[in-house]
């Protein structure tokens, strides 16, 4: 097939652009996260630098407050004059108990504090630092309320440092809020001290129980203090919180190309897949139409020598194929290459070029055989369109093999048609000579007998005599012919003596002979196991052809001998003798030698077969071979003694048949 | 008819035949004679070249070339030449192509006796 152009597949333009959305997409996360990476650490610089300011504070608070709430849970004092000891010792600016659900259930300062508004959040406390700072050189912190707790219960409490006592309203706290306090407080109720609370931007708090580690982490925690409580071991830590991921655009961008590529790889295969079916649509559909035109051209004739190179050509043209070869089963079923066609005229297959082979079945019977060369192997389509095309192939084959065998017998029939015909002119011509010339003698006899001298009166009578014995010859050869024909001519074999019966035959049949010297040499009691009767006629027909077919005065041998186990009986001439190329023929019904020679005989030309049939029927062999000096010589080998055939049934049945295919 | 004489030539392949007709030609007497005899086309033409007779009475089927083709040689060099057709198988078609030759008569070998009246028939006077 021919290489197309290759174009965009929507499946294939889809995919192209989720690819570029997704890069686009990956890309603005990319360059977004790098962003907040630089700000995280830039804040993180910013923030550590701040903590490590107020580390010694902050572990201060914590552990002062720690303190306090130790003993409170103790039970030695009450919590506020823990707090309230706490504070004084500067433990703690303000210390708050929070209850399980993060109410604030007191609150101790070293000022009096507004009530505490719960829900307050420190959303931004920009100068919080400056705030402690401001509070710890005065000593005097004016603290504001609790703007600030972490969501659910929690021991931090964040309050608010303002300097002067503020507006009631919470804004306008809010507004005059100047930095923070923190304060960790653990309260005996405390089940789930889980929770987180931003200092400022970054600053985180995490408090954790062992076993109960949840929340934010804190990947660089600038203090970390321990705070025993409730009987529980609280760890408290206060740092920034995670950082952000800069990978995560490089993970959805990786992640996204593979999907893409996955989209692509499967509406790649699916526009694959449906090229390949469209293409094989396009093969099949053309295929078809070429196998269509196969069928109608593989009708038009019967002749396997029109049909096979048509079909070859055709089909190694339509496949690409290097050879196309057809193999015809003969009678014998065995496989004979009928055509072979090959574009560049190859006999020997190339390397790598693959023989594919499609059977002809018509029915169960093997016809023929399809061969193939081919530049790699079919694929499916191709393979089922050959054996449609092998199918088809095998119905010609078939029909044109029953034409073969039909014309042959039509031929074989208008053959035997006309040897009938020719035959039944001759025995006219050969009857008709014969009785005229009988009748004619005799009327001479009986009219002109006074006028007529003593020697014509004896040649007639002498004629009218050989005239006779010529027409028993002929009348006898008709009737074994009807016989044969009827295939009712029996052989009954017995022992006797080959070499008595042929002298006795030869004596009496000189008239067919009359005109040649007769040699009889016959070696004595020669026995034999045959029909007198058949011998008879077999010898009365080879005298007689010999008598026909050699010169007059000529020499005719008749030999007896043994030959091996056999008793054979020999007739020679030096006529012209029998073509090797007609010996087969000679025994075939009605069959005449054609040459100029032999024409000049009389006959029916159903001696020899008739010769031939009474030999087989006595299990007789013929042989016909060149006499020594030229002419024919014809040899009749008898059995003497029983055959296997014989044994089964004593009477031989002699077939009639009109071919000569037993010689 | 004393004095007149009508000459045979007799084409045979079957001897008894030609001795058929000689005796009968002979029997007969009353001038007729036989000139010659033949056994063939080849001998036939040299027959009748030699003899220049009256008649040729003339066998169709015989080996080699037939009667029919004997009478058209001779009467492409003779063709006011008598011959009578003797034979054994006369069909339509032997009897259209030698008159359409020029022979004078076809005569079946069944009516053997006829022929001495046709060769007077055909002969020298006629």
């Amino acid at each position: 097939m021919a290489a197309r152009p290759r174009r965009l597949s929507p499946g294939a333009a889809t995919t192209f652009a989720a690819v570029l959305v997704v890069a686009a997409v990956g890309g603005a996360l990319l360059a977004q996260g790098a962003v907040r990476h630089r700000e995280r650490a830039a804040q993180q610089d910013r923030f550590e630098a701040d903590a490590a300011r107020f580390e010694g504070e902050l572990r201060l608070l914590v552990s002062s407050a720690g303190e306090a709430a130790a003993a409170a849970a103790a039970g030695q004092t009450s919590f506020r004059d823990t707090a309230t000891q706490a504070i004084e010792g500067r433990a703690a600016r303000v210390v708050a108990l929070v209850d399980a659900d993060g109410r604030f259930r007191s609150v101790v300062a070293r000022t009096a504090v507004p009530p505490v508004t719960e829900g307050a959040r420190l959303s931004v406390l920009p100068s919080v630092p400056a705030a402690l700072d401001a509070a710890t050189a005065t000593n005097r912190p004016r603290l504001g309320p609790i703007v600030s707790l972490a969501v659910g219960p929690t021991v931090v409490a964040v309050a608010s440092v303002h300097p002067t006592s503020g507006p009631t309203s919470v804004a306008g706290r809010r507004a005059s809020t100047t930095g923070a306090v923190v304060a960790a407080v653990p309260v005996d109720e405390l089940r789930r001290p889980v929770g987180r609370a931003e200092l400022w931007p970054g600053a985180e708090v995490r408090i954790t129980a062992p076993g109960r580690a949840t929340g934010t982490r804190i990947d660089h925690p600038v203090l970390t203090t321990p705070v025993e409580a409730g009987g529980v071991a609280w760890q408290v830590a206060v740092g920034a919180g995670p950082t952000g991921r800069p990978l995560t655009g490089w993970i959805v961008l990786a992640v996204g190309l593979l999907v893409a590529a996955a989209v692509h790889i499967a509406l790649r295969h699916q526009h694959d897949q449906r090229a390949r079916a469209q293409g094989e649509a396009g093969t099949r559909a053309r295929q078809l139409e070429m196998i269509a035109g196969t069928s109608a051209a593989l009708q038009q004739s019967l002749d396997l020598a029109d049909l096979l190179p048509a079909f070859c050509v055709n089909v190694a043209e339509e496949f690409r194929l290097t050879c196309t070869s057809v193999l015809v089963a003969d009678d014998d079923g065995r496989f004979i290459e009928a055509f072979r066609f090959s574009p560049d005229g190859r006999r020997d297959r190339g390397d790598g070029e693959v023989l594919t082979e499609f059977e002809l079945q018509r029915g169960w019977r093997a016809v023929g055989r399809l061969q193939t060369w081919s530049v790699g192997a079919f694929d499916n389509v191709t393979t089922q369109s050959l054996q449609a095309l092998a199918d088809l192939l095998a119905v010609a084959v078939s029909n044109a093999h029953l034409f073969q065998r039909e014309q042959q017998a039509v031929s074989r029939l208008s053959e035997l048609d006309a040897l009938k015909n020719a035959f039944l002119g001759t025995v006219s011509h050969e009857l008709r000579t014969s009785t005229t010339a009988v009748q004619g003698f005799g009327e001479l006899l009986t009219e002109h007998w006074d006028t007529l001298s003593e020697e014509r009166r004896r040649e007639l009578a002498a004629r009218i005599k050989r005239q006779a014995g010529s027409l028993r010859h002929l009348v006898d050869d008709l009737l074994d012919y009807a016989r044969l024909e009827h295939q009712t001519l029996r052989v009954l074999p017995r022992h006797l003596s080959l070499t008595d019966l042929v002298q006795d035959l030869v004596a009496s049949m000189s008239p067919l002979v009359a005109d040649h010297d007769v040699v009889v040499d016959a070696v004595a009691d020669v026995a034999a196991w045959v029909d007198p009767i058949a011998v008879e006629r077999i010898l009365a027909n080879l005298l007689s052809n010999a008598g026909k077919y050699s010169p007059a005065g000529s020499t005719v041998t008749v030999v007896v001998e043994q030959q091996g186990d056999r008793a054979r009986m020999v007739v020679a001439d030096q006529g012209p003798g029998i073509p090797s190329e007609e010996r087969r023929r000679v025994f075939v019904r009605f069959y005449r030698m054609s040459n100029a020679e032999t024409v000049r005989t009389r006959g029916a030309g159903i001696g020899l077969s008739i010769l031939h049939d009474f030999a087989d029927g006595s299990g007789a062999v013929v042989t016909i071979d060149d006499a020594p000096g030229g002419g024919a010589y014809i040899a009749v080998d008898f059995p003497t003694m029983p055959t296997e055939s014989d044994a089964v049934d004593s009477v031989a049945t002699v077939t009639g048949s009109l071919s000569g295919d037993r010689s | 008819m004393t004095g007149r004489s009508n000459r045979a030539l007799i084409v045979d392949d079957d001897d008894d035949m030609r001795f058929l007709l000689r005796v009968l030609i002979e029997a007969a007497n009353e001038g007729l004679a036989v000139a010659a005899e033949a056994r063939n086309a080849t001998e036939a033409v040299d027959r009748w070249r030699e003899h220049q007779p009256d008649v040729v009475v003339l066998d169709n089927r015989m080996p080699g070339r037939s009667g029919l083709d004997v009478a058209a040689e001779i009467l492409a060099e003779q063709p006011d030449q008598s011959i009578i057709l003797f034979s054994a198988y006369l069909d339509d078609e032997t009897v259209l192509r030698a008159d359409a030759l020029g022979i004078r008569a076809c005569l079946s070998k069944e009516d053997y006796d006829q022929l001495p009246a046709a060769l007077w028939q055909h002969g020298p006077a006629a």
